[in-house]
């Protein structure tokens, strides 16, 4: 969601202002939700507000260097790995693929629901190192760059664990009989 | 690797193919259906990867109530202070300068309460004219300054 005057919001925020506050949490609550479920799984919602008070801890030493959504979504995947690695969570089949997808007509509602499931089987395929940057890089509209800089990896580590992720997600919808789907 | 796995490699993880293998990788999907039906799952994922779904209900409540943000600013008054000092020494005013003018307009006004409160002393139930004026004036402005000074004690503890 862009923000109106974000140096405006930025300053109200480190001047302590409730209003400001608010705008920021509700202007960046969805993603920061989406970053902590896709890395955090079930422990989404700690990670989440875990995230806008270590936000609201370092406001202080954000420098504009980066975009300040770029800033506050490393936050969130950071705080989500820290969560993840304090509470050992397995995020095998992480819960953000939960809606089923809308596209095909009603005369397609058996194949969707094999493919809905095929999907889902896949994405849990790759492996959790490749899969978060993949998940990433979609959530950002395809952003090489943010997600290099939110996940801190050079590009090229990115695009490597794109192909990687993806070639998982090849061979287990193979697996599954997808290719079968007609 | 079979031609299928060949344009799969190019639909799917050929960012860096040129455009004519695209255009033959897409060609072919479009008469394979093994083919077509894995770009369209890897469609399906891509947009469910992409999507951002709400954060719960009251998640930004939680959120803020969690903050240690410094209470907002204590609303104004519905008053002004300076009217309320205003009417305290007004009325203190009116009432002491009532008493004083009572004193000063009839001398026998302040003989009579001398009289009256020397009387009231010995025998409070019997209270004559004048010294009730003057206990009443007298009375009420001590209350009014020792009310605003109350008020402003108070301001000053919230």
């Amino acid at each position: 969601m862009p923000v109106k005057d974000e140096k405006k919001l930025i300053e109200g925020c480190k001047a302590g202002e409730q209003e400001a506050w608010r705008e920021l949490v509700e202007t960046y609550r969805d993603m920061v939700f989406a970053v902590a479920r896709r890395v955090a799984g079930p422990s989404a919602e700690d990670a989440a507000q875990e995230t806008f008070f270590r936000v609201f801890k370092s406001l202080g030493n954000f420098r504009g260097e980066s975009k300040f959504s770029t800033w506050v979504y490393r936050v969130a995947y950071n705080t989500s790995l820290d969560i993840v690695s304090k509470r050992g969570i397995v995020t095998e089949n992480p819960d953000g693929f939960e809606q089923p997808y809308g596209g095909p007509g009603p005369d397609d509602l058996t194949i969707s629901a094999e493919y809905s499931e095929a999907v889902k089987t896949a994405l849990a395929g790759i492996r959790p190192e490749y899969r978060t940057v993949l998940e990433l890089y979609y959530l950002l509209g395809k952003s090489y760059k943010e997600t290099a800089e939110i996940t801190n990896m050079p590009i090229g580590t990115v695009k490597t664990h794109l192909h990687r992720a993806k070639k998982d997600m090849l061979k287990t919808l193979r697996r599954s009989g997808v290719a079968g789907f007609h | 690797m079979n031609k299928c796995d060949e344009f799969m490699e190019i639909l799917v993880l050929g960012e860096d193919a040129t455009p004519e293998e695209k255009t033959a990788a897409e060609a072919h999907a479009a008469e394979c259906a093994e083919c077509a039906a894995l770009v369209n799952a890897f469609a399906q994922a891509e947009g469910e990867l992409a999507t951002v779904s709400e954060a719960p209900n009251g998640f930004a409540d939680r959120v803020m109530d969690q903050l240690p943000l410094p209470e907002p600013a204590r609303r104004e008054s519905w008053t002004p202070m300076w009217v309320i000092s205003g009417a305290a020494y007004a009325f203190a005013a009116v009432f002491g300068g009532l008493v004083i003018w009572l004193a000063f307009s009839d001398p026998s006004v302040i003989s009579g309460a001398v009289n009256d409160l020397t009387a009231f002393a010995a025998s409070p139930g019997a209270i004559g004219y004048s010294a009730f004026g003057t206990i009443t004036g007298v009375s009420a402005a001590v209350v009014a300054v020792a009310g605003y000074f109350a008020y402003n004690l108070v301001l000053s503890a919230e």
